[in-house]
This record gives C-alpha cells, structure tokens and sequence, in this order.
C-alpha cells in the first residue's frame, strides 16, 4: 500500500514539476511539499544518489554548499542539489525528484544537500549522508531554533552514527557533535586581528562543557570562533586537520595546509567567515576524494551567489547588497562586521525585517539585542536610513550601541530609502536585508542603483 | 547608590537579556551592576542588593540554577518578603514555583509560589502579549517549551491580548510585593519603558530615562503594531 502511496505521489509531484517548467517557477518546493502530503513516507521510498553529502550549520552553509557544487561543475560532475529550493524536507523530496527516472529510480550518482538544522528529524530517517559537514552553529531565530544546546541535541541524535563528521575545529559547540563518529577539523591558524577574549554580545561557550569552569580563549575571531581551553580541567579546542593560513585580503588567497601539503585557495572576499566557508569547502572536495592541489584549481573560478553579496559601480558611488538574516543575532553581526572593516566612506540602509512574520504577527525583536550594532559605531560609517516596521527599534538600538542621532535616518517604507541617501562621490552604498525581504530589498536596491546612475550623470 | 544583581550571568544571556541590566545602568549612574557567576556565591546571601534580576536560560542551565540556589531558599524568601524588588524573566521564573515536570522526570524547584510547569521538549510555543498593569500596557514576546500552571492568584499581568502562563488562561506571570516574574523573555526593560520607569521608581531614583523619547517612540510603535496583529 505504501509502495502505491509513492508511486501515486511521485507522478503527480513530476507532473507539477513538468507542468512549474513550463510555466517557468524555478525554485519552489511545491513538487515535494505534494509528494510528501500524499506519501509521508516519501523519502524512505524516492531513489537517492549511492553518495549524498550533507552540509548544515547555523551560518554559511549555503555558500560552502553552492561553492561545492561549482566547484565540482568545474569537473563536469553536475551533483543532484537543492540550490534552488528550500533546506528542509519538502525542498529535499523536491531535490530527489528532479533527477530520478518514472519509477522513482536516482539518475545521479552524488548530492550535495543543504540541510536545515531544525529538518534534521524529517529528513534524516531516510536521508543517510556519507559524509556530514557542519559549518558552526550560533544563535539563531530563536521561534525555530531556540539555542545551540537544543539544535547540537537534534544533530546529535538524527545525523547518522557512520557519517563522516567535518567539523569547525575553532567552533568549541559544533566540534563536539557525535563524539564517536570519523571525523576532521578544519580551522584557521593565528590571524593578527585575534583577540584573548570576546568582544560580541554573543558568546554561547563561556564555560567549560567538561568542568563548568570559565573558559579561556587563546584566539577569538568573533563571538564562540577561536582556540580555547580550560585553565581547570585541561580540558581544549581540537587540533585542525585542515589549516587556513596566512589569509592575503587585499590578493585574495588563503593557504590551505593538510599533513604536510601547502596549496593556496581563492577567497571571494575578506571576511573571516568567508576564510571559514573556503576551508570547509576545501576539506569536503578532498573527503569526496580530489586532493587538495585539485581542489585549489576547481575552487579557482567560484564566486559566492549574488543574492549573498553583490556589489555594482553607480555613477560616482557602489551600491552593494548584504545578507543579513533577519532574526539572526550572529549572521547580522557578521555582516556588520565585514562592511565596517572595509575602507572608505559609507552609507547604510538598515531593512533586516521579518516581513514573514510581520504578515501573522509583530517580530519578535529581542535578536537586536543580541546583535552587534556597536560595530556601526564608526567614523567612517557616515550615514543609516533605518525602515521597515522594525525600524524605530532599529534606531533606538543604534542610540544604545553609541551611534550620533545626526547620522540615523527613519524611513517608514524601505521603498524610500533610497531618496533619503546622499550619493556622496566616491562613497559605498550598502543595504542590508535577508532572505525574507529579498523582493523587496532587490527592489530598494535597483532604486538606490537608479538614482545613483542618475546623480553620477549630473556630476 | 543601588546595587541590583544580575544572578548567574553567565547563564541567564540567551534572548538579549543582558541589555536589560545595560539600559539600567545606562538610564541611571546610581545604579551598580553587580554580576555574579554560577562558580561564585550569589551577591545577595551575604550582601544588601536592591534588586535582583534574573533572565532565560537553556533547558540544562535551568536545571543546574536551581540546584545552585536551593540551598538559598530561605534567604530568597526573606529577601521576597522584606520588599526587595525581583525582576525575574523567561523560564526563570519556573525555578519559584513547585517544580518543573520534562516527560517523566520532577525537578524541585524552590517552592516558593503555588504553582509548577511542564516542559515539552518537542512543542515550542511563540506568541506575543499586551498586559495590563497599573495603568501600564506591558508588551511581552514569548518563546519556550514549557507553561506553567497553578491559580496564579496574584499575577504580574492580566492580558489583553495573547496567552498567559499556559493557553487556557489570561493570567500572566507572578506579582507579590516586589517580585515581578514572567514568562516574557530578552531585553524587558528596553521593550518596556514604562515599567523600567516604574522600576526607577521602586529603586528610589529618579525615573527619567537614558534616550527615553526614542524609546517610547518605538515602544508605541510597536504597541500599534501588536494591536494590529495580535489577534488572540
């Protein structure tokens, strides 16, 4: 019977893929959400590749994920993936349905799979990853994700125990994740800029997991990233297999070292997250069974997806997009982080709203708390246009992170943001947005690009 | 000089609740943070405090709290009974009531209100609340595996909109002398600066408060907003 049930739900969920190409929808998880309401069991019976690679985490795992699989269409091997669906279950059934034959039959011999954190236990009873990287985990919406104890506890329990583990060996949270599986560390030599302690809101491994004790930190890059160990219990971060060294921002080149072997990696831009991503990426392509000479040269010509970052000359001014996930005290740090160590003048459009949320209900805006404004708090950083329905709590939020009112804006609606730029010659425009208002945040994008081009002409 | 001690701090940081005790401080200079640590005694066993706050914390930080407190029972008792005000937020304020249930496991609590919670590992609740108190509208953001359940005779709030300590009632939180709790989690003073007005009040100092036009203007932003949306 249940065998039927799939039969039934794998034709009529190809037949809404074939009918979405020819209306041309490309990314929606439709295809899957309708296989799996008819066949729950879906993906226990739908055929999957001999070798599936899994990659979750709380930040970056869709940039090392779109880097691998680029990084392996370089080697004419084009895995099944979900780059253009969705992270959980129905985005994986709608993955695995894309390339299997009628009978329900895979056509691919590897997948790469974005896996959300929170989908684990749907996805994971089926869905045996050979291999199982895991970027970092941190804080995250705190409506799905609560805290990293409550997600290590679900990665703990439904990845599975003959996974091969890469893991983040500067992340004292994930690193620990199923301490009996196989497994490699991959991390980040001393960098100049590393501190002896956290300056970010956000530490989540302050004590020792061990002893309790306080934990030191040799190195830390930002929030929990970095080398620790316990003055009490001896107790410290693991060794990395797999070595970023001497990171070169302004060439753009990371060193990658593994038992004894030195090659240099491209980096697609400065930030030490980025220096993570690659070295992930790296680390999987030589589990997967390139050496890492190889794994240099495929990495040589992938760039991180536009909707991540993108960045455009306009007139006499740049204007950028940053992801910055709405809800996501970390990711929005980062973000943060990155643009304000870059040189030059800068004006910012602040719209990390959950317009998802706002549709039901209120956000919920305890995350901006959590988050890093202080690092806005520059001199160089001359102007902020804060909008959307969240962005009175935007603007006090700065106020509290020491920012001068003078440089803050409110806007109510993001759309005129842009009017309220100075499009100062030589300056760069960012606007921040995530996933969640990437309509909208294209839009205020190519208005502010508009205007721009408009002021450039004049000039 | 008033001194208000953030118990466990280490812990009791997971939603932005360390900007509770920032905005104190930041609103008023006679106030003095005193942060304690689960390795160290708490500051109010052997030490004046006028106030303590304590915030949310993981599933397992919760457990090893209130094992840590219990042999301070009766000292927080005292210290509840003598007017000493206690800002208690998240589900920290299940560590006052009988003892938290999770499957089949009791954990005591300190027992020093009349009610116990129930947490469910695997239902996570999300809602917002508009409550009333005196003549303030407090604005509550919820998220978290357990409710809690008992007469809540004396609660902290009665809702206008939204759920209370558990989804059959409107009754939210515990108010008893100087004890505020409630389920509302993160930065509860800078969401509400009304009460943190009110709390300024009760510490003796002056209630004027640090960026107070552009912390109303968002509170009463946001107070529109969830009359707009908060619908049950």
């Amino acid at each position: 019977m249940n065998k039927f049930r799939f039969y039934i739900a794998l034709w009529m969920a190809k037949l809404a893929l074939f009918t979405m190409g020819i209306l041309k929808y490309k990314g929606t998880n439709f295809p899957g959400q309708l296989a799996i309401k008819i066949c729950p069991e879906f993906l226990r019976y739908i055929g999957k590749p001999e070798r599936i690679i899994g990659i979750t985490g709380t930040n970056g795992k869709t940039t090392v994920a779109n880097m691998v699989i680029d990084s392996l269409r370089e080697d004419g091997i084009y895995p099944l993936n979900n780059s253009y669906g969705s992270n959980i279950h129905t985005g994986i059934a709608t993955a695995l349905l894309k390339d299997t034959g009628f009978w329900g039959k895979s056509k691919k011999e590897m997948a790469i799979l974005e896996i959300d954190e929170r989908a684990m236990p749907l996805i994971m009873t089926y869905v045996k990853p050979e291999i199982m990287a895991v970027t970092n985990l941190f804080r995250d919406s705190m409506k799905r994700n609560a805290h990293t104890e409550y997600i290590a506890g679900i990665l703990d329990k439904y990845i599975p125990d003959d996974a091969y583990m890469i893991l983040n060996g500067d992340d004292i949270i994930s690193s620990r994740l199923k301490p009996d599986n196989d497994r490699v560390y991959f991390g980040i030599e001393s960098l100049p800029t590393d501190l002896d302690h956290s300056i970010n809101l956000i530490n989540d491994a302050r004590i020792c997991p061990e002893c309790s004790h306080r934990l030191s930190y040799t190195n830390v890059r930002y929030h929990h990233i970095g080398r620790c160990y316990c003055s009490n219990c001896g107790f410290r971060s693991p060794e990395p297999d797999f070595l970023g060294e001497t990171p070169d921002v302004d060439s753009k080149r990371i060193t990658i070292s593994h038992k004894g072997m030195k090659y240099e990696f491209p980096l697609n831009n400065g930030g030490i997250h980025n220096m993570y991503n690659t070295v992930c990426v790296a680390t999987i392509l030589y589990k997967i069974g390139y050496s890492l000479k190889e794994a240099a040269n495929l990495m040589k010509n992938v760039s991180v997806v536009g909707s991540r970052f993108s960045s455009e000359k306009c007139g006499q001014v740049t204007v950028s997009n940053q992801m910055a996930k709405e809800n996501n005290a970390v990711g929005s740090s980062r973000a943060f982080d990155y643009i304000s160590s870059l040189p030059g003048d800068k004006e910012l459009i602040l719209m990390m709203n959950c317009l998802g949320d706002q549709e039901h209900w209120s956000e919920n805006t305890c995350w901006l708390y959590d988050c890093d404004f202080e690092l806005l708090n520059k001199d160089d950083i001359k102007h902020i246009i804060v909008t959307g329905p969240r962005g009175k709590d935007y603007h006090l939020r700065l106020l509290m992170a020491g920012v001068p009112e003078e440089k803050i804006t409110w806007v109510e609606k993001e759309i005129d943001a842009p009017n309220k730029l100075s499009y100062t010659p030589a300056e760069s425009i960012f606007i921040f947005f995530g996933t969640d208002s990437l309509v909208l945040g294209n839009k205020v994008m190519e208005k502010t690009k508009e205007i721009a081009r408009k002021k450039g002409e004049l000039q | 000089m008033k001194t208000v001690e953030y118990v466990f701090a280490p812990y009791c940081n997971i939603y932005g609740e360390f900007y509770n005790m920032e905005y104190l401080k930041k609103s008023n200079d006679e106030i003095e943070i005193i942060k304690s640590s689960h390795k160290d005694e708490p500051y109010f066993v052997s030490h004046h405090v006028d106030m303590i706050y304590m915030g949310c914390m993981t599933e397992d930080k919760q457990e090893k709290a209130v094992g840590l407190l219990m042999p301070y029972k009766d000292r927080i008792k005292a210290l509840i009974e003598n007017g000493t005000i206690f800002l208690v937020t998240g589900n920290s304020v299940e560590l006052f009531g009988q003892y938290i249930s999770d499957d089949c496991r009791k954990i005591p609590a300190l027992g020093i209100f009349d009610f116990y919670s129930e947490r469910k590992m695997d239902k996570r609740h999300n809602s917002l609340f508009i409550g009333d108190f005196k003549d303030m509208k407090i604005l509550g953001h919820k998220s978290q595996y357990s409710m809690a359940y008992g007469n809540f005779e004396n609660p902290f709030m009665n809702l206008e909109r939204g759920y209370g300590m558990n989804m059959d009632t409107k009754k939210e939180g515990i108010w008893y002398k100087n004890f505020y709790g409630t389920y509302s989690l993160g930065p509860f003073l800078v969401l509400n600066p009304y009460f943190t007005k009110y709390i300024l009040r009760q510490l003796g100092l002056s209630e004027g408060l640090k960026f107070e036009k552009e912390i109303i203007e968002a509170y009463e932003y946001r107070l529109a907003d969830f009359l707009n949306r908060v619908n049950y």
